[in-house]
């Protein structure tokens, strides 16, 4: 054993005892704790090495370093731990990996046996892991599933082989769409003053995948070197023949001697070689209709999201290729569906699993399905066909078909007569107004129309409208007509010329003249006939024509005959015979005033 | 004494108004909802009282009675904004929605002119216009006038169309409107149970209401649907 190797040794183990002898006190109270451990590979060749996780979580705080069993075969170093925290609910939790790297120091099969904690005077214990180590040329046997993948180019002979640095590919001749792994290792067999840097490669020509990045200490020719490796998933993507240019790695490396003051070291730059792959094209003869562009080894599967729907309403188809190759590649399946079903677009996403040896994952169609009749339909099985470059083959791989109810829409009239139904409530954050508020509340008023004394109030104008009517037309008439205004004022100078006959009874003379007036006016009037030409005859005639009673006419006739007789003294008279005829007189007129 | 004992109950009213108004914002809708419907029961015909009541019953779920209330309240204050507002978005929370044909929006104001004012306003109006109306003739009577003539001619076209309101207003008014306030309910094609089921209705549905006979209401909806509905799973606006 030299220095170089024993420096490796013992330096981390310093470096993590002194660790965790810092970091112990953060662990006061310790209540659940889980603890397990687990390898990242179990199946290893002569010279790489594993790397063995054990880890302590849960609401620790103190808790003390895992045991490790004694491991005869294996050479064990410790390679660092890390803690991580977490605040759920107020309680602290934490987790704890240790890490180990093992390296096994002859083939064979072995168990790790249970690594022990001793905790609050109970001791906890992981399962027994298996591990199994071959010989490097045992190892295609051991995994057939990849044959050709860790077939690594010869390393590039450095002068030097402290650093160096190789590149490796699974295959040189590819198809396109066909999975290519690169690797790029890096070998560090001396102690760095920085990690490597480099640039990724220019992979014009390929889709690329990072699968994944780790380090490990690996023995070649009985020298300890610890390896990065950095593998890539390559998918060609046109056929022709194509170079990926070299890498570079850079690095600082111990320069003591040269540069004894500097602290930044010597950089150190170290090439891998470039690598040329040749693409062809995938056959052309026999290509399946449901061959979609997948090159690899694929599983299809589907499934929907409700078997039993209303119409109109969507179902969710979800079409999932998974396995291994070029999901990129890969387009929509061919869904061949008849019938009065809408078919939307597929929408699609790729999911890639972590920690693998090559690009492994799923692509999952989302296609979106409306029946627009009621009853069974079926989404008949999917096929999906690809190209296995393993078997230089097209294979057809197909789902199961689904059937799916369509019950008829929640209410039944409404194609026909228009209610619409509403799929659920629309919540767009709305609300109602808010109530009305500080009002007085008003009592009950009947309706105006039902009051009876409100709609006899709307006679009012028309009764008012119809006397100012009659008054109009009244006074027009007696502005315009004289025989209707004599008539009308007849009347009332026929009173007014008997009051004052009343008045003359001391001069009989006066009153028989005044008498004598008085009936002629009114009948002047009464009849518009002009009084002054009135004579007896003509009153008489004009009150016969006009239908008077005989008898009536008889005592006007009388009374105007003794009033002439008096006016001119040519008849006697006693102041009875005045009364009487006053009255008489009057009893004649009140008749004609009727009529 | 009866004005004073008017007043004295409105402002006992008020005191329950108040009262009301602070358990709605406390959000104890049921309570509140007692208040109301209470002082209902005591003849108070408040269109804001229907407006909260229908508030309520808004936030107690029931679209089927929010509805019928807000359309009280709307009978009696046709133009109010929040009225119309909430009386809308609970006919939006509704499952049935009937399709109503599109008609210009103009159209739509003159048709639904006449609801927009109370009948009460339309009627005092049509009066005042039949007063002028007798008013301006009189005078014409006595002064014959071209500018009055002019006048009372307007007047009298103005006092056709208040009528016209008036009496659309009051054949609106006195159309029976019923909404359904059971959360489903099945229409059928006669007034018994044993009738075919023709459609069914959701709670909020409004339609109007033909005729009655023994428990059952012909009801007839805005899309010309028409069938039997059981009269206790409705409530007459």
């Amino acid at each position: 054993m030299n220095l170089t190797e024993l420096k490796h040794k013992i330096i981390p183990v310093i470096l993590s005892i002194a660790v965790l002898y810092f970091l112990l006190p953060f662990y006061l109270l310790a209540q659940n704790i889980n603890f397990s451990a687990s390898c990242d590979r179990t199946v290893v060749t002569l010279g790489e090495s594993i790397t063995l996780t054990v880890t302590v979580s849960g609401d620790v705080a103190k808790v003390p370093q895992p045991v490790l069993p004694e491991l005869k075969d294996f050479n064990v170093y410790s390679s660092g731990r890390n803690q991580s925290f977490s605040f759920i609910n107020g309680k602290v939790s934490s987790s704890i990996n240790y890490t180990y790297t093992m390296i096994p120091v002859k083939p064979g099969k072995f168990a790790i046996s249970p690594i022990k904690l001793q905790y609050k005077g109970s001791t906890l214990q992981t399962d027994t892991i298996f591990v199994e180590v071959v010989k490097t040329d045992q190892q295609s046997q051991v995994q057939p599933g990849v044959p050709q993948k860790q077939r690594a180019i010869v390393p590039s002979l450095q002068e030097e082989k402290d650093i160096f640095a190789t590149v490796s590919v699974s295959k040189r001749k590819t198809y396109v769409g066909e999975q290519i792994i690169f690797i790029l290792r890096f070998y560090q067999g001396i102690q760095l003053l920085s990690a490597p840097q480099y640039t990724p490669p220019d992979f014009s020509g390929f889709w690329t995948e990072k699968i994944r990045e780790d380090q490990a200490y690996r023995n070649i020719e009985g020298r300890q070197y610890l390896v990065y490796e950095i593998k890539y998933a390559l998918f060609p993507i046109a056929s022709g023949e194509y170079t990926i240019p070299a890498t570079s790695f850079s690095c600082q490396i111990e320069d003591f001697f040269s540069r004894p003051f500097s602290f930044g070291g010597k950089r150190k730059v170290v090439q891998t070689n470039p690598v040329s792959i040749t693409v062809v094209l995938i056959p052309k003869q026999d290509v399946p209709k449901s061959f979609t562009g997948g090159v690899g080894s694929f599983n299809i599967t589907s499934k929907v999201d409700k078997y039993t729907i209303n119409q109109n309403e969507p179902v969710i188809l979800y079409v999932e290729v998974c396995g291994t190759g070029n999901f990129k590649g890969i387009e929509d399946p061919i869904i061949n569906i008849t019938g009065d079903i809408k078919i939307y677009e597929p929408n699609s996403w790729i999911k890639s699993e972590d920690n693998v040896n090559e690009f492994r994952g799923s692509k999952t169609f989302e296609i979106m399905l409306i029946p627009e009749t009621v009853g069974e339909f079926i989404i008949p099985p999917v096929e999906f066909s690809y190209f296995d470059p393993s078997v230089q083959k097209y294979i057809t791989k197909s789902t199961d078909p689904i059937t799916i109810k369509v019950n008829p829409a929640k209410s039944p009239d409404k194609p026909q007569q228009g209610i619409l139904i509403r799929e659920e409530i629309q919540t767009t954050g709305k609300d109602i107004r808010f109530i009305k508020t500080n009002f007085f509340p008003k009592i009950e008023k009947p309706p105006l129309y039902n009051n009876i004394a409100y709609l006899l109030f709307h006679l009012l104008p028309v009764i008012c409208f119809f006397i100012l009517l009659r008054i109009k037309t009244y006074k027009e008439r007696l502005s315009k007509d004289i025989g209707y205004a004599r008539a009308r004022s007849a009347p009332s100078k026929l009173k007014k010329g008997l009051r004052r006959c009343e008045q003359l009874k001391d001069s009989p003379k006066e009153f028989y003249s005044q008498l004598f007036k008085s009936i002629t006016n009114y009948i002047g009037d009464k009849f518009n006939i002009p009084t002054p030409g009135l004579t007896k005859d003509r009153i008489i005639e004009s009150l016969r024509a006009r239908g008077a009673d005989d008898s009536v006419i008889k005592i006007l006739l009388y009374l105007l005959e003794r009033c002439e007789l008096i006016q001119f003294g040519m008849s006697s008279f006693s102041i009875e015979d005045m009364v009487q005829d006053l009255d008489k007189a009057k009893e004649a007129l009140r008749y004609l005033l009727k009529k | 004494m009866l004005l004073l004992t008017l007043i004295l109950a409105s402002f006992n009213l008020y005191g329950d108004v108040v009262m009301a108004e602070s358990l709605y914002k406390e959000k104890r809708y049921d309570k509140a909802m007692e208040i109301y419907l209470h002082s209902i029961d005591q003849n108070i015909r408040d269109p804001f009282i229907f407006y909260n009541l229908g508030n309520c019953y808004f936030k107690t779920n029931k679209i089927g009675k929010s509805v019928l209330y807000y359309k009280r309240a709307k009978r009696l204050l046709p133009g109010d904004s929040d009225i119309n507002f909430n009386l809308d978005f609970a006919r939006s929370q509704r499952i049935d929605v009937l399709n109503i044909s599109e008609t210009p929006k103009f159209f739509n104001y003159i048709i639904n002119l006449p609801d927009r004012f109370p009948l009460n306003v339309l009627n005092i109006i049509s009066s005042i216009l039949f007063f002028l109306i007798f008013i301006l003739l009189s005078l014409s009577l006595f002064y014959k006038n071209k500018v009055l003539k002019n006048v009372n001619i307007g007047v009298i076209i103005l006092f056709i169309c208040f009528l016209l309101l008036f009496s659309v207003n009051l054949k609106n008014k006195n159309v029976k409107e019923g909404v359904l306030i059971s959360v489903v309910e099945a229409v059928r094609s006669g007034p018994r149970e044993d009738y075919a089921l023709l459609f069914t209705l959701h709670e909020g549905a409004e339609f109007r209401i033909l005729e009655e006979d023994d428990g059952w209401s012909k009801i007839i909806l805005q899309t010309g649907l028409t069938g039997w509905l059981k009269k206790e799973f409705l409530e007459k606006v």
